[in-house]
Parts: C-alpha cells; sequence; structure tokens
C-alpha cells in the first residue's frame, strides 16, 4: 500500500513537473513568440490558436502588399533594374525593357545583365556602385536598336538608328546586388535645344537693327543742339548695351555648340594671357588702387584660343574690380598637376578681396542673365549678366572646369582647371595649323 | 540556347571561370561597340571631343585584350575543358582580336575625322554614314549572337557583309574615278583610307558571328 502510495506520489510529482514545463513553453510561445501576454481567464492552447490566426492574417496581408508592390513597381514611368552580385539582372520593370530595349527578358532564367543590355557606361556605373558602395547617377547616350537586333537589317534599308539620353542613379543593396533607375531625358533635351535655339535666333533677328540703330544714333548726334547731344549719348550707351548683350549671347551659342569652329587653337602661354588681359583693365584698377598680386613660377604653355582665353581674364579681373574695396588685391595663381594616369592639368586660382559671392547665389553665378543680390549687382558700371557665362562656356569649350566658391578668409574665389596635353600632341596640332594657315 | 544557360550549368570550376572571362569578353565587346559609334559621331556628326575619348577608351580595349588572353591560357592550361567549353574558350581566344582590331579601326577612324575637318564635306560622305552604319549594326549583331549562341547568325551577318563590301566597291570607284580635282588629294586619300577601314571592320563582325557558328555547331564555315 505504502509502495502504491509513494508511486502514486512519484507519479504525480513527475506529472505535474511535465504540466509545469509545458505551461512554461506555452507561455514562451504566447510571449516571446506572437508577442501576446497571456490571460489567466483562458486556457492557453485556444489563446495559441488565435495568435497563429492573427500571423496567419498578418502574413496574407504582407503577402498582398508585396504584390501590391511589385504591380506598382512594374507600372513606374521610371526604368527599374536590379542587378546581383554575379552581375545577372534578376528583377526589371516594363518601363526599363521598354528604355533599353530588352526584349529577351525571361523572369524564370536570369541572364547576365551585359547579354541583355550592352551598355559599358551603363556596366562600369554597376560596378563603380558596387565597389563604393554609394549612390552614384549616369548620364548617357543609348541606342534602343542597336541593342537588341535579331532579325531584319539584312535589307539595304538600314533602320534609323536614334540615340535616347537617358539617366541612371544607382542605388547599393545588401549582399553586391544594385538597383538602377533609368530615366529618360531625350524630351527634356529636345526642349532645352529648342529654347536655346530660340534664344539665338531671337538674338539674331535683334542683331541687325541694333546695327543700324546704332549708327543712325551716331549721325543723329551730329545734327542735334546741345541738349540734345546728351539725350542722345545716354541713347547711344543703351543701344551700345544691348547690341553687346546680344553680340555676347550668340557668342555664348556658339561656343557651346561649335566649339571646334569657333576656337582658334593654337599653343599659347598662360603668363602672357593673364598680363595682357591685367594691362588692359589697368586704368579701371588704378581708379581704384586695386593691385593684382600673380607670380609665375614657370612657364605653362597650353592649347587654347589666346583671344577667348584673355576674355576670360579680363572678365573675371573685371568683376573683381567691381567688387574690391578701393585699396584691394587680386590673388593670382597657377600651378602644373600630374595625375596617376599621366594626365597633366593646370589648375589657376583667382581670388579677390571683395565681398565675396552671396553663399545663395553661388549655384548660379554661371547662369544667363543671373544677377544675385544688390550688392553684387550694377551699382556703377553696367554689367551684361553674361560675362561669367562667357567664362564659363570658354573654358568648358578647351575641356576645362570653373568653379566659384567664397575663399576660406575672404572674397571671391575661383578656380579653373584646364587639361594640360602633351608635348607631342602640341606638335601634332601646330602641324594641323601651319597646315591650315598654308591652306588658307 | 544562351551564354548564360552554357555557362552556369552545373557551376563547375571551369564553368565559372568561363563564366568570369565571358562577362569580360562582353564588356570589351560592348566598349568596342561603343567606340565604333563614337568614330561615327566623329566622322558625320563632327564631335570632334569624342576623339580623345577614342584613344583613351582603346587603352582600355587593349587591356581586355591582354586580359582576356591571359585568363583563356590559364583555363586552358590548368583545367583542360572539353567539348563546347574548348571551343567556347578558344572561340573567346580568337574573338577578342577581332574586337581589337574594330577598336583599332576606331581610332583610326577618329583620327581621319579630325584631318578631314580641313576640308569641306565630299558628296559621298551619306554615303559613307550608310556603310559604318551597316557595319555597326554587324557588329551589334554577333555581339547578340553570342549572347544568344545563335549558330545560324554567322550566315545572315555574311548576307549584309556583302552589301557592305558593294557598298565599298561603289565608293572606292567613287573616289578612284574622279577628275578634276582643285586643291590637295588628302580629303579623297582620307575618304579612301576611312572605307578601307569600315569595310575591314564588316570583315571582323563576321569573323565573331562565325566564331560563334563554331562554339555552337563545331564547324569553322
Amino acid at each position: 500500500m505504502i509502495y502504491f502510495l509513494l508511486g502514486l506520489a512519484m507519479g504525480l510529482i513527475f506529472h505535474l513537473h511535465r504540466w509545469r514545463r509545458l505551461d512554461q513553453q506555452l507561455d514562451d510561445i504566447l510571449y516571446n513568440t506572437l508577442g501576446i501576454s497571456p490571460l489567466t481567464s483562458l486556457s492557453k492552447i485556444p489563446q495559441i490558436k488565435r495568435g497563429i490566426n492573427s500571423l496567419q492574417n498578418e502574413l496574407n496581408h504582407a503577402k498582398l502588399q508585396i504584390l501590391t508592390y511589385h504591380e506598382l513597381i512594374d507600372n513606374l514611368p521610371l526604368g527599374y533594374l536590379r542587378i546581383d552580385a554575379n552581375n545577372r539582372l534578376i528583377d526589371c520593370n516594363k518601363q526599363a525593357r521598354i528604355l533599353l530595349n530588352i526584349n529577351r527578358w525571361n523572369p524564370d532564367f536570369f541572364r547576365l545583365f551585359l547579354e541583355l543590355v550592352r551598355s559599358y557606361e551603363l556596366d562600369q556605373l554597376i560596378q563603380q556602385t558596387r565597389l563604393s558602395q554609394e549612390k552614384l547617377t549616369l548620364e548617357w547616350q543609348f541606342f534602343p536598336e542597336l541593342n537588341s537586333v535579331l532579325d531584319g537589317g539584312e535589307t539595304e534599308e538600314s533602320p534609323d538608328v536614334s540615340p535616347l539620353f537617358l539617366k541612371a542613379y544607382s542605388f547599393p543593396l545588401e549582399g553586391g546586388e544594385v538597383a538602377l533607375f533609368i530615366e529618360n531625358q531625350t524630351q527634356l533635351r529636345e526642349l532645352l535645344k529648342r529654347k536655346e535655339e530660340f534664344y539665338s535666333d531671337l538674338s539674331h533677328e535683334l542683331r541687325t537693327p541694333l546695327t543700324s540703330m546704332l549708327l543712325l544714333s551716331e549721325t543723329l548726334l551730329s545734327h542735334t543742339d546741345e541738349k540734345g547731344k546728351f539725350w542722345l549719348k545716354q541713347l547711344n550707351r543703351e543701344i551700345n548695351r544691348l547690341a553687346d548683350l546680344v553680340k555676347n549671347w550668340l557668342e555664348i551659342y556658339q561656343l557651346e555648340n561649335n566649339p571646334y569652329e569657333v576656337l582658334k587653337v593654337e599653343i599659347v602661354e598662360l603668363q602672357e594671357i593673364i598680363k595682357s588681359s591685367w594691362h588692359s583693365l589697368e586704368i579701371l584698377a588704378q581708379e581704384k588702387q586695386i593691385t593684382l598680386d600673380y607670380l609665375p613660377e614657370e612657364d605653362i604653355y597650353l592649347e587654347g584660343d589666346s583671344h577667348r582665353l584673355t576674355q576670360v581674364f579680363i572678365n573675371l579681373f573685371d568683376n573683381s574690380i567691381k567688387h574690391c574695396q578701393p585699396g584691394g588685391k587680386i590673388r593670382v595663381e597657377a600651378r602644373v598637376k600630374i595625375h596617376q594616369e599621366g594626365n597633366k592639368q593646370v589648375e589657376i586660382d583667382i581670388i579677390d578681396t571683395g565681398s565675396g559671392f552671396n553663399p545663395e547665389d553661388l549655384p548660379h553665378v554661371f547662369e544667363r542673365l543671373y544677377r544675385g543680390e544688390k550688392s553684387r549687382g550694377r551699382k556703377d558700371r553696367g554689367g551684361s549678366g553674361l560675362g561669367l557665362s562667357i567664362v564659363k562656356q570658354i573654358i568648358v569649350a578647351h575641356g576645362g572646369k570653373i568653379t566659384a566658391q567664397n575663399h576660406p578668409e575672404k572674397g571671391a574665389w575661383i578656380q579653373i582647371i584646364m587639361p594640360l596635353k602633351q608635348a607631342k600632341k602640341q606638335n601634332n596640332s601646330k602641324n594641323c595649323q601651319d597646315e591650315n594657315d598654308k591652306l588658307q | 540556347m544562351t551564354l548564360s544557360h552554357q555557362l552556369i550549368g552545373d557551376g563547375n570550376r571551369i564553368q565559372k571561370n568561363t563564366c568570369e572571362v565571358a562577362q569580360d569578353v562582353l564588356r570589351m565587346g560592348a566598349l568596342v561597340e561603343e567606340l565604333f559609334r563614337y568614330s561615327h559621331q566623329a566622322l558625320f556628326r563632327g564631335e570632334l571631343d569624342r576623339v580623345s575619348l577614342i584613344v583613351q577608351q582603346d587603352k582600355e580595349v587593349d587591356r581586355y585584350y591582354r586580359q582576356i588572353e591571359m585568363r583563356c591560357a590559364t583555363i586552358l592550361t590548368l583545367q583542360a575543358p572539353v567539348a563546347q567549353e574548348l571551343r567556347i574558350i578558344s572561340a573567346f581566344m580568337q574573338l577578342v582580336r577581332d574586337l581589337e582590331r574594330i577598336g583599332d579601326y576606331a581610332k583610326d577612324l577618329g583620327n581621319i575625322a579630325i584631318r578631314l575637318t580641313l576640308y569641306p564635306p565630299h558628296p559621298c560622305m551619306p554615303k559613307l554614314a550608310m556603310m559604318s552604319q551597316k557595319a555597326q549594326i554587324m557588329l551589334a549583331k554577333a555581339m547578340v549572337a553570342l549572347s544568344e549562341l545563335d549558330g545560324e547568325a554567322g550566315k545572315k551577318i555574311k548576307l549584309l557583309d556583302d552589301s557592305v563590301d558593294s557598298a565599298y566597291d561603289e565608293l572606292y570607284r567613287t573616289l578612284a574615278h574622279q577628275r578634276d580635282i582643285k586643291g590637295v588629294v588628302e580629303p579623297i586619300i582620307l575618304l579612301a583610307l576611312a572605307t578601307r577601314h569600315l569595310e575591314r571592320m564588316a570583315d571582323h563582325a563576321t569573323n565573331i558571328a562565325q566564331r560563334v557558328s563554331y562554339i555552337v555547331t563545331g564547324n569553322r564555315d
């Protein structure tokens, strides 16, 4: 009997222990896995059932959500592509297939991105994004017709191959994947071009009547009395300014569109250009007692149009003189930098002691007709609002870059970076130039 | 059958290495196509700033050429591929040579474009532009054929090549039989060279397509 009771007690204890453990495990599931605090009033099994049900609902909901997102991405007006770590294209939307002319896309079998889109630039963007893990952008021309020519084209007619202007935004993802968004900028380019053409046509039309007006007003000058002369001179000045504006505008347009026809490239020496530019502004500078601080270390030979490069420095110095207090200083520093690949560049800094640019204006100073705050506008002498944009166009046409900043100490700081060609090339172009001269 | 199908397969080491080389071949192909387009733009649209880009990128093409050849040789000696893999590797080694040549011709065309700007445009320029367009399409087709492993492409591209050849003959005749030339003959020489280059580029594109046929069928024709 005692043994029986002992056995029963042992069994009970064992059972109780098991039961406690099960209870704890259920608690654990409820609390940690399902995230519900257990209620004492209800037995735990139904509670868990309820929890699982609600989880299932959430899962269905999430699945639906993912489907919706997929649908949305597929119908995005932007192209979307995703590339995995092995450079295979694993996802793309409708717009991407249209823009890049991917007509061999099969979502069940991933292929190398380069098999489907043969664009070296885009591939480089992907590699760089993966390497740097940074968001990058790329603007490039793409020829969709050439991307997948399977049949046709054997006939005599060759298809019209026209480029699309695309912009790609890359985005690094986990595990070496890269996502790309692609925007079609062809229309934008077209619009910009048309706008430019409109302005240039308008300037062209304005030029002839302006010239005659100038001549007429000058003729009239000798036929009027003293009082009339005063007004006529003012008129003359204004017409001159307008004519200058039109001329500059046309010049910018020319430089932008056919730099090779406009520029007369020769070998020029930087020091000479800077000195002669300063020389032509010396009278203005002396009025305000502004001095040039330029100590050249070596002769720097550039390939460029000496007349236009002189204009660059005249415009920049003129600006600086305008904004410097009397007794100010303009500092110019030029040096040659050699890059790893052996590319040489010349860096020119022009720093004045004036008030500097208004920080809000900095992104716009090279825009046409942009006039900043009154302080940097035209108070005493007229400016066309085209000076700096001409400077920029000339530098860009020479293959260089220009930036405007404020110097940490004081004043405006313009930096110009121009490529320096190798000596061999200089000779070549000199020969070309010579031949050109002979022909003419 | 596509290149990826062939290369990914069951993912053994040869296939993995070949896949990497194939990517470089495709990349080099895309770059060469780009060079060809740049030379077209320089020659027919006066976009001379492309020329310095071509010279720069051509170095990159040479780098790919050497690198691919080295890696193919390494795979051949160390992993001894057989059957289609062997054909792929040996076709790659020859195909990159064709690509490299096309890149060189594109560079030459760029230089011709610079020298041609000194002279007024010649009336046969539109024909030349057409020829260049066709050669570009041939190269594009050859590259598509490579990624699709299309064994039939060789024949199709051969047809295109015939039309480029006849354009070459026609241009040659017009240029060679010109009379009463005013001034120097340089522009005519340059144009004749350009047509010759384009014809050679088209030939190399045809070669590429034929090497693709060889990968698929194992026959050289």
